[in-house]
Parts: C-alpha cells; structure tokens; sequence
C-alpha cells in the first residue's frame, strides 16, 4: 500500500544511519522532491525542503551524524521540515510575514498568533537542542557573556541565539510566559528582554484545583493583552471565527500527535527520536501549521500502515522504558534503543499542549483551561501521575530521569517523581544529568545506562 | 557596646511561643516577605518568619533534595524535622517566588504533617488589574485556610487595626535604619538585621519599645568605628540568620548603607494604605513591593537599587548569592553594567569553609574602594 506515500515505496521499516539515509535518498524521484514546501500552498522553488540530513550536517547539525533515522519517507520529510526552520523564518520575513517569538508558555501563545493573518509563531526555547545537534558551545558561551553561565538549563542557548542574530530574524513582537515554569528559563527570557529591549510578558498561574475559574479568568485577561498587541501589530481584528479556525487546527495537531504517540508507543511503529520531535511540534508547529498538519498525516498514515501490517521498526520486544524531562542530547535515545530499549511512555513537560483544547467553550476560556493543565504547572506528583497512568498503560519496566544539573525544577522534581514511580510501579529508575554538548555520549553515562538495562533485563 | 541581644531574645521567645501553644494559640511559620502578617495575626495566629539556614542542615537536607537545590531549601526541609521552633509550627505559608521555594511545600507534605497554604502571588509584576484581582482573591483564600485552623473570623476593622500597627512597625524601623546611612553609621547592618528578624519572631507591641529604646541608645553611643569606611551596598539571596558571620566580616573593614536582602531592608519598605477595603490594600501592597528579582520584569528593582546607591553615595557592591539561587545570580551582570559600581561577588552554601578566604576576597575589596593598594 503506497497511496499515503506519493507512489514512493517505503523500505523494510529499520532505524537506518546518516549514510544510509543518503543512499536511500538516491532512490527518491526528483518529481516528489518537488511536490513538498513550506508556507503551502506556495511551490516556488526556495521553499522546498526534503533534503537527507546530510544537507543540514554541512550546515552545521554535525550530530546528526551520530543518530539514528526513521527511514520512512515520511519520517524524511519530517527531519527536512525541522531542520529547514532557521531558514524558514528568515523566508518569512522576507516575503512579509509577522515572525513572533513566543517563549515560555507551552502551548498556547502560539494558538493566539496562528489566528492572525501571515504571523508566524515561533519556539526561542527549542534552540537549546542546537548545542547538541551543532556539537558547539557558542550559543552556551554567548549566554554566559550575557549573564547565564553554567550549572543552568541547557535552554539558556536561547539567550545565545537571540545575541547572535543568525538563528532566526529579530522578531517582529516577542511575548515570554512566566510563572509557574521554570526559573531558568524566566531568566533567559528577562535577559532577552534587556538585550532586545521590549518584550510582552503574560503571567502562567499555579495550578490550583480548586480555583481554577478565578486563574482562567486571570489567563484570559493576559490573553487580551496578547490580542490587543498582535492586533496593533498587524492592523487586524481578531474576530471569534478566526480563532475558533486556529483552536481546530491546534486540536488537529493535537488529536494525530496523541495518536502518533500511541502508535508508537503500543506497536512500536516510530522510533524514540521522532515521537519527541513530533512531540514538540504541538508547541509551535515548527513556524508552519499547515505543512506541518500534512507532515503528521503523512506520518500517521506510515505509522498506521506499519501498525497494520505489523511491521515495527523497533523491535516490540525491547525493554520497555518510560522516560522524564526531554533528553537534551538527542542522542541518548538513539544510544538507549541501540541497547535494546524502547520507549513507552514519556513526560517531556509539554503534555498540555497535547490536552484538546475545548471547542463548546468560549475560546479564549478554552484556551486559558488546556495551558492551566499544563504538566509544569502544577505540583510534581500531579507530573508524576501522568507518568505513572503512561507506563502502567504501556508495562514500562523502568525510568529514566535525563536531568540538567542546576536546572531549577530539575533539582526539587526529579527525586519525588523518582520515588513516587519507584513505589507505585516497582520498577527501577535511573537518573544521570545531561552532560554538555560533545560528540559521544560520556562513558559514564553510557556505562548507567547498560548497566541499568542489564538490570531490567534480569528482571524479565 | 552590643545594642540587640538577639539570641538572648529569641531564646526567651522560643519559651513564650511554647507557652502560648500549650495555650491554644496557633503559631503560622512563613518563609517570604510576601506573606502579609497582618492578614495572619487579624486571624489569631502567630506569624513567625523561619528563616534560619545553616550548613549542617543544608547537608542533612540533601536526603531528601539533589544537591543542586537551593541551600535554603534543603535546610528549611531539614529544620522542619528537627529545630526547636520550627516544629512549634502549627501551619506553614509559601509563596511561590522561585521555583525551589514553589516546590518546597510539596516536599514538606511528604514529611511533615502540618498544614500547609500556598500563596499564588503572580510572577509578573506590572499591577494589572487582573493580576492584582487575583492576588486579593489569594488572600482571602489564605485568610480561610488560616481561619478554619485558629477559629477566628477576620473582621475588617481587626484587620484594619493589625495593618495600622504593621504600618508603625514597619515606621519605626526605617528611622532606625536611617541611622546606618550617616558619615559614621550610629547602627551597623548586622544591628538592623538583628532587629528585623527580631521584627518577625515577636510581637509589635513588644518590639515597638525596644526599637525606641535601641535608637535612643545608639543616637547617644560614641562609636569607636572607621571615621569614613568605604560606603557599600549589600545584595543578593536571602542572607539567614546564622549569617550573621557575613555581615560581621564586611563590616570590619567597609560600611554597608543600603541592602536589597529580602531578610533586610526589603522588609520594612513603603506603608499599606489604610481606611480603604483592607483586602485590597493588602493585596496592592504585597503585590508592589520592590519586587524580588524572580518578578517579571524586575526593572523596579533595578530603580532602587540605583535610587539607594545616589542617596546613599555607595561606593561598591557586595553581592552574595546562595548556590543554585537562579533568581539571582542571572542578575549579576546586569546589575555591575546597571550600576558601573565595583562589585564583589560571593556564592556560597552556608559553608565556612572559605571563610579565610572570603576575608582576604572582603579586604582586596575595600583596597580597591579606598585606592589603599595604590
């Protein structure tokens, strides 16, 4: 069956290396390298963007050298799309588009801009993958001339990209969430404040069970700000259809991206990797909703094919492992599934933006009760439960806690959530921090976790 | 001469708050200056700020915390299990400013088995009016929880009674802290500090008398100090009360005129409004303080600290952060391009380790200010 993939026949589903995906890549026709671009519905040339990882190791992402791929063609297209997106904004500038930076909220600031016409959202927060994914320390060490140094979250590469001004272009508004968070990442956003000398700030309540109403309230207040600044901006009324449109398009991505989860977290169908890419574009849709919805159908569609057909591409036998706090260093989970481990249920701290937002509600209203759900939110058990519900679900039989040494939550959260997985699950737990970009995994780490799957292995 | 024999104090009000227990009164323990005092005395509690920290039980609290959390943190975890005046606590009050403090009283529920309120105070400071809507609705939500422990109904006019006496209290300590700031300071920091945490441990009706009586004392005192010591300004994490050691060493060689220590000066800033809905004042006042560094923006905090350092002719800074304290330490740079002042910069983990080497860090300092190694 080829209908969902362009008449292109996929391989023998497998988690292929960086080479071989520039062999594969050989095999694809030129006339479907053509059909896909960013900003569709337009096909000019410069916005194409289905190119092997090679393309972008030369520009720069050494480390994917190191990782393994999906060698599906829609998995392809997926590293093209998010690989492509420094480029992809600096394109939108140039062809007039709004390019918004929003920070800090998870989820829902990006609902708010998508409403409006050519603002493109985007995610500063997710440039902490780029010290890893570069193999440099140059954004870190940019964040640290600006006052951030080490023994802080990896996200202060952010402070780094915005110095720099080569990662995406000076944003047209940017609007930082803060509060219920994190405290690094509050910090990196107030120094982005100072450096580019304005900046929205929106307020993320507590969640508090039994106050909800007043803090939605509260939430919907600070998104009339929001609005009221996007309208001045662009010259254009918010009207209530136009962000209905945006709430569905949210909830679109939303429903196939729990979908994708399932998939691969049931029937192994979609490696570690991708989930977690996929995974985060709920955030902000990698700048571009709308190639992005047709990148998860496309990825659906393989993904059911494959389930259907019973064709994993990680073994389903694996050790079954749930993981907590996204690992800085994508390669950790290569490195784990090329032990013998799959990943089953995760806690990336983006849940909420996984949570559908409520279409019978009023929208903004909707909108402030799907961001108070979010896993950051609230208190570490409520975090671990989530957790706890995912695993159990899917007989993970141990944790692994990727912390980063001197990230605030990190250094409070992860012991009880440890503990708490620990007493109700009775599985083993691990936790390492995430060392600073390099090549190679360090040999500690490495040597924790096989010994850490040889114990889970010992337990079957 | 000592003006303030603090530990004497404090010891007497250890057996006074065991006493008014065994009395029925109930005793709030918080940690932040953002807890509002009045609201918790106009409900019959007895508010004590726990702000004691020290090395052993920071160390003792990474059984139960990484030892990458706030220092603080692990010792107030770590006293809530074993000192004497913190397990008097019959409710415990947080206040969401960092995320460490957020997270603490999750931590204290799986070990201690006191009540404990969180106080929701929006991490952005710009005074919307939702925002500010909110905070008050926080409060009334605190002046519940503490009511159903003590009993007591908060009426307005008992509030509006505590708010005028927090009001004269706070009064009366900013005339004596004014004292620190002549050519040769008539009160040291230390002094001051003393007296504000002294301010959190007893009750205004007998603090009110000794403040009067420590001014007149040190107004009349011929001080054997440095004619013209280097004029500082301390800031940074919440300095405890077993820090005194810090304060000391500093002020040996320098004087410190102005502070932005939340266990400091911060304490005793601006009055709330009264003859107005008390609810609302509280939560305007609470709500607009100089606002801790963790607030969004923190601009204001800036503007005060170079307000104090011009009406204070501040020489240098001295700015100490607790290990892991994101809040401040992210603003360390900042705050030496915002001032173009010297600064000495300080992290530690209550550990006296260094202190040696802390002293010769403290002298090279005050060499710089007074151009002595010249």
């Amino acid at each position: 069956m080829t209908g969902f993939n362009f008449g292109y026949q996929d391989p023998v589903p497998a988690r292929i290396t960086f080479e071989e995906w520039d062999d594969l890549f050989q095999q694809i026709p030129d006339e479907l390298i053509e059909k896909f671009h960013y900003f569709p519905p337009n096909q000019d040339a410069w916005s194409k963007y289905l190119f092997p990882p090679q393309v972008f190791a030369i520009y720069g992402a050494r480390h994917l050298r190191r990782l393994k791929f999906d060698n599906s063609l829609a998995a392809l297209r997926l590293w093209g799309f998010v690989n492509n997106e420094s480029e992809r904004l600096f394109r939108a500038r140039q062809i007039g588009r709004r390019v918004i930076a929003v920070m800090g909220d998870l989820g829902p600031l990006a609902v708010l801009v998508n409403a409006f016409p050519d603002c493109v959202p985007f995610y500063p927060d997710c440039w902490w993958w780029t010290p890893f994914v570069m193999e440099s320390k140059v954004l870190l060490e940019t964040a640290a001339r600006l006052g951030i140094g080490e023994a802080t979250c990896y996200s202060r590469a952010a402070l780094g990209a915005f110095a720099k001004h080569s990662y995406f272009p000076d944003p047209d508004l940017i609007i930082a969430a803060t509060g219920a968070s994190c405290d690094d990442y509050s910090g990196v956003e107030n120094l982005v404040a100072r450096l580019t000398g304005s900046c929205l700030w929106v307020e993320t309540p507590l969640r508090q069970p039994e106050n909800i109403e007043p803090l939605s309230d509260l939430l919907v207040a600070e998104y009339h700000r929001v609005i009221s600044a996007l309208e001045e901006l662009t010259g254009t009324h918010l009207t209530e259809s136009a962000l209905a449109q945006s709430i569905a398009q949210a909830n679109a991505v939303r429903t196939m991206t729990a979908r994708l989860r399932q998939l691969a977290y049931q029937d192994a169908v979609l490696p570690a990797l991708e989930i977690m890419v996929i995974e985060f574009g709920c955030l902000h849709y990698y700048s571009d909703i709308a190639e992005w919805t047709a990148i998860l159908r496309h990825l659906l569609a393989t993904a059911e094919y494959r389930r259907q057909t019973r064709q994993p591409v990680v073994p389903p036998e694996a050790l079954r492992l749930a993981w907590l706090t996204p690992p800085a260093d994508p390669l950790l989970l290569t490195y784990a599934e090329d032990q013998g481990a799959r990943i089953v249920a995760t806690e990336y701290v983006i849940n909420q933006a996984l949570t559908l937002i409520d279409q019978s509600q009023p929208p903004l209203t909707a909108i402030a009760r799907s961001h108070i759900d979010g896993s950051l939110n609230g208190t570490s058990r409520e975090r671990a439960e989530m957790l706890i519900r995912q695993a159990q679900a899917n007989r993970a039989e141990g944790l692994i806690i990727s912390g980063i040494l001197g990230g605030s939550h990190c250094a409070m959260e992860s012991r009880l959530i440890g503990s708490l997985v620990r007493e109700q699950l009775q599985i083993p737990v691990l936790e390492f921090d995430v060392a600073p970009p390099n090549r190679e995994i360090d040999r500690q780490t490495k040597t924790r976790i096989d010994a850490f799957l040889e114990l889970l292995r010992s337990r079957r | 001469m000592e003006l303030i024999n603090r530990q004497d104090l404090a010891a007497r009000r250890l057996n006074e708050l065991q006493e008014l227990k065994a009395r029925g009164r109930k005793l709030a323990g918080y940690f932040c200056l953002y807890v509002p005092v009045e609201l918790l005395r106009a409900a019959g509690a007895v508010p004590i700020r726990l702000a004691r920290a020290d090395y052993p039980s920071s160390q003792l609290g990474e059984r139960h915390l990484r030892a990458d959390a706030c220092p603080f943190c692990k010792s107030s975890l770590e006293k809530l299990l074993s000192d004497p005046l913190y397990r008097l606590m019959d409710m415990l009050i947080f206040v969401n400013t960092c995320d460490m403090m957020r997270r603490l009283p999750e931590l204290v529920g799986t070990r201690v088995s006191i009540p404990v309120f969180q106080l929701y105070l929006p991490r952005t400071a710009e005074p919307f009016p939702a925002r500010i809507a909110e905070f008050e609705h926080q409060l009334r939500r605190l002046a519940d929880f503490v009511t159903r422990l003590t009993g007591t109904a908060i009426d307005d006019q008992h509030l509006q009674n505590e708010i005028e006496i927090g009001n004269r209290l706070r009064s009366a300590l900013r005339s004596i802290e004014a004292l620190r700031v002549s050519p040769v300071p008539l009160l040291t920091t230390g002094e001051l500090f003393d007296l504000i945490s002294l301010a959190t441990l007893l009750e205004p009706a007998d603090l009110l008398p000794l403040i009067a009586q420590i001014k007149n004392r040190a107004t009349n005192q011929v001080f054997n100090r440095q004619p013209t010591p280097p004029r500082l300004l301390l800031a940074g994490s919440i300095i405890a009360e077993e820090e005194r050691e810090v304060i000391s060493l500093l002020e040996e060689r320098a004087a410190i005129v102005a502070d932005v220590i939340c266990t400091g000066a911060r304490f005793i800033e601006g009055d709330i409004t009264t003859g107005s809905d008390p609810f609302r004042a509280l939560a305007e006042y609470y709500f607009n303080r100089i606002p801790c560094p963790c607030r969004r923006p923190n601009t204001a905090l800036f503007q005060h600290i170079r307000q104090l350092i011009a009406e204070r002719q501040v020489q240098g800074i001295v700015f100490q952060t607790l290990l892991y304290c994101d809040p401040w330490r992210f603003e360390a740079r900042d705050l030496r391009r915002a001032t173009g002042l010297p600064m000495l910069e300080i992290d530690h983990d209550y550990s006296r380790q260094h202190f040696e080497q802390l002293r010769t860090r403290i002298e090279a300092f005050v060499e710089i200010l007074t151009g002595a190694g010249k």
